[in-house]
């Protein structure tokens, strides 16, 4: 044990070795957490219709949405008017004015937002009819829920907000360290590519793993890198406190440098501020994009700005890696361009259209449903990449553990074992839990939001008592089993509590509903054959662990 | 193009792609003919290399440059992954749809390309 | 020194994971701040130096984590990180 002990380890041995050993230990101990970062994370390519599918009451509103869409509405410059009309009378005195006033095609809601006097980002609805304030909604939607959001909120901050930031972020360096200890350890990368040998056990597991890792590995390296970067300034913040200053003062002198060629100071002559429309119309020519919002930074004053910022519903958008939307900033007073921002591009230079397309590459928005697929797939291949490790580790060191954690070698497997049943199948159950307590919570009791997070909790931290309880297999099988059952039985009830079923929505085209549905009973056949596969024998956990030293001593004798 | 039409194109030369660059392989050529044979394995490399190529032309028309890349990257991971699936469970089947998949997908381009 | 590389093995892998992560993010952050020394008052080259830092600190726990001595590896990402530091704040003052 010793000799096993001085040979493989921390900078031991070859380079290939150590890494070797680097990539098992770093992999293992993130994969956890990694696992349910990813898993959420490849859900969320799906957010829309994972809400959609969990506010069934809002269906009717989106049809009737619709429909009024098509009947006569006021025009763009009315409803620019309609809004300066109420910032005026009830706003007069606030710093900048915010107006969104129609969809990509010109209907739809009028919104306007400023700051109040707590310096709270505030808004109001306008009548399209007669620019009259609606009520502020009076009755909460139908079915609260964070729906799709939830998978992503979990997935970049585990619903931790900063604290839960950092520790997906140390955790996605992690799976880069992994990737890269990965390759340098894979010695017939090329070799095996295609291999695949089944009913082989730790052969198997080992070649599952290399497939899902080496065939997507592009996007792995991509998805991690982009998903650091994104928040890179707040993980590596000491660049900008060095040559900007610290806090919040600092960040903006920060933001200021990159993006604005400078906010005016308000001049404090009054200028009444011209007709909206024609720089609205101006800005969409400019920007080839319908407008979005136009904001107004002092209004009232002769040193206002309207800036015009765009829809990214033109064609170009879904060719586009960078994802902002276009601009153009006039002055109120002369009436000149300021600022042209064209769409995907970026107010600072090579550095800033980096940040852009990184983060544009991570989320996704562009290529439409094709792309979104292909990262749904890379992303369930990235979750098994990390599944597969996982379990390997188990099945490879199960029959002869090499005391890397002394006497307490068996005591860690276990715990080990179960963190894998927990983490894994243990996750899916709370991820179907989470749809499960979408239909089951009463639609109108008050926070229902926080119930089904907290099922969805809930059911996972069942899921690793369970795991610790009950031993390996059992614990596989049986999480498996409730995995597949209300995988299986979703469609049924979502039947019995809302009346909606996957025929009917398939009749009425609903592919959203239909989708998820379709995907949930894809899940649940998967888990079932996982489970029975599991039943037969062959599974991935065995008899309790030897030490590796009383074997060999067997074998001697 | 459609860029259904684009991203089916693209999938069946990549999957075609992947399959002659596995069948290079003495490993995976024995998986399909049973027998001792020695696998063309330079004129496969080259054909699959070519496929693999070929599958960037529909990505770049359909989605433009910048996205057409990240599609082509996208689709030969699927096609990959594809190819493994079909390889180790049923060879023959495999060799058969690249032999499907890979003129028909060419025809298809070349079709596309030429038609107004 | 021969006893001090066999004892206390669990001291010495916290150790080496030690100067991956803190070595590696001092150092990543250097050229952060380097970056940003070498061009005063630009935001761009600050953004620029923390995109390329992560990658500086994948590298740094890659070497942390092959055959070289601890000694070696903490005095290899840190003396690199002071030096980048050091640079970074004597460059304006020589006028750069």
């Amino acid at each position: 044990m010793a000799k096993a002990q001085a040979t493989s380890g921390a900078g031991q041995g070859g380079f290939r070795q150590a890494q070797a050993w680097l990539h098992t230990w770093c992999g293992l101990w993130f994969s956890w957490l990694l696992f349910a970062v990813f898993l959420t994370g490849t859900l969320a390519v799906f957010e829309e219709p994972i809400t959609h599918w969990m506010t069934p009451e809002h269906h009717a509103e989106e049809e009737a949405a619709l429909a009024a869409s098509t009947r006569p509405t006021a025009s763009l410059g009315q409803r620019l008017d309609w809004g300066v009309a109420y910032m005026q009378k009830h706003h007069a005195g606030a710093g900048m004015w915010e107006l969104w006033p129609a969809d990509a095609k010109g209907a739809g809601e009028l919104r306007v937002f400023w700051f109040d006097s707590q310096r709270q980002y505030v808004s109001a609805e306008l009548d399209t009819a007669s620019g009259a304030p609606l009520p502020a909604a009076s009755q909460p939607p139908a079915r609260l829920t964070l729906g799709g959001q939830h998978f992503v909120d979990f997935h970049y901050e585990l619903h931790a907000g900063k604290v839960g930031l950092w520790i997906v972020g140390i955790a996605a360096l992690a799976m880069l360290v992994a990737l890269v200890s990965g390759v340098i350890t894979h010695r017939r990368i090329f070799k095996d590519f295609f291999t695949f040998r089944p009913r082989k056990g730790q052969r198997s597991w080992l070649d599952a793993h290399n497939a899902v890792a080496v065939l997507t590995l592009p996007f792995q390296f991509m998805i991690a890198y982009t998903g650091i970067v994104i928040s890179g300034l707040t993980f590596m913040p000491v660049g900008v406190v060095t040559q900007f200053g610290a806090g919040m003062p600092g960040a903006w002198a920060f933001q200021a440098a990159l993006n604005e060629p400078g906010k005016p100071r308000p001049s404090g002559r009054p200028m009444a501020l011209p007709a909206l429309e024609s720089f609205a119309l101006r800005g969409q020519q400019l920007m080839g994009q319908p407008v979005r919002a136009v904001v107004i930074d002092h209004p009232g004053d002769a040193a206002a700005r309207i800036g015009v910022y765009g829809w990214n519903e033109d064609a170009g958008a879904q060719r586009r890696l960078s994802a902002t939307s276009g601009l153009a900033m006039f002055s109120a007073a002369t009436g000149e361009v300021l600022q042209l921002r064209l769409p995907g591009g970026v107010d600072g230079g090579k550095a800033s259209l980096t940040q852009s397309v990184m983060a544009g590459l991570h989320m996704v928005a562009f290529g439409g449903l094709a792309l979104k697929w292909l990262y749904f797939l890379c992303g369930l291949a990235g979750s098994a990449m990390m599944a597969t490790g996982a379990i390997l580790f188990i099945v490879k060191r199960r029959p002869r553990h090499l005391g890397e954690f002394g006497g307490a070698t068996a005591r860690v497997y276990r715990l080990i074992e179960a963190a894998n049943v927990a983490a894994i199948a243990g996750l899916g159950v709370a991820c179907i839990g989470f749809l499960w307590a979408n239909r089951l919570v009463p639609p109108g009791l008050a926070q229902r939001d926080d119930w089904e997070l907290a099922m969805f909790f809930g059911v996972w931290a069942l899921a690793l008592v369970h795991a610790l309880a009950r031993p390996a297999a059992a614990a596989w099988k049986e999480q498996l089993g409730l995995l597949a059952a209300l995988c299986l039985l979703l469609p049924l009830l979502n039947a019995l509590t809302v009346g909606d079923h996957l025929g009917a929505q398939l009749l009425r085209g609903d592919w959203e509903s239909a989708g998820v549905e379709l995907f949930v009973l894809a899940t649940g056949l998967a888990a079932g054959w996982s489970r029975r596969w599991m039943a037969r024998g062959k599974s991935i956990a065995g008899s309790a662990p030897r030490p590796a030293a009383s074997l060999e001593s067997e074998v001697q004798a | 193009m459609s860029e259904w039409l684009a991203g089916l194109l693209s999938l069946a030369l990549a999957f075609a792609g992947m399959a002659a660059l596995a069948f290079a392989m003495e490993r995976h050529y024995e998986q399909l003919t049973g027998g001792r044979n020695r696998p063309p394995a330079r004129a496969l490399r080259c054909l699959g290399a070519a496929l693999l190529l070929a599958a960037l032309l529909p990505c770049v028309w359909g989605w433009g440059a910048t996205v057409g890349c990240v599609a082509w990257l996208g689709f030969v991971s699927a096609g990959a992954i594809g190819c493994v699936a079909g390889i180790n469970a049923a060879p023959r089947w495999a060799a058969r749809a690249a032999w499907a998949f890979g003129p028909g997908a060419l025809l298809a381009l070349a079709w596309v390309c030429i038609a107004p | 020194m021969n006893h001090l590389s066999t004892a206390y093995p669990g001291l010495r892998l916290l150790s080496r994971v030690g100067a991956a992560v803190l070595g590696g993010y001092l150092l990543a952050s250097a050229l952060g701040v380097f970056s940003g020394a070498l061009f005063p008052g630009d935001a761009e080259a600050v953004l620029a130096g923390v995109q390329l830092g992560f990658a500086v600190h994948v590298a740094a726990v890659i070497w942390a984590f092959s055959p070289v001595a601890l000694g070696r590896v903490w005095a290899g990402l840190l003396l690199p990180a002071a030096a980048l530091a050091a640079l970074a704040v004597l460059l304006p003052r020589w006028g750069a």
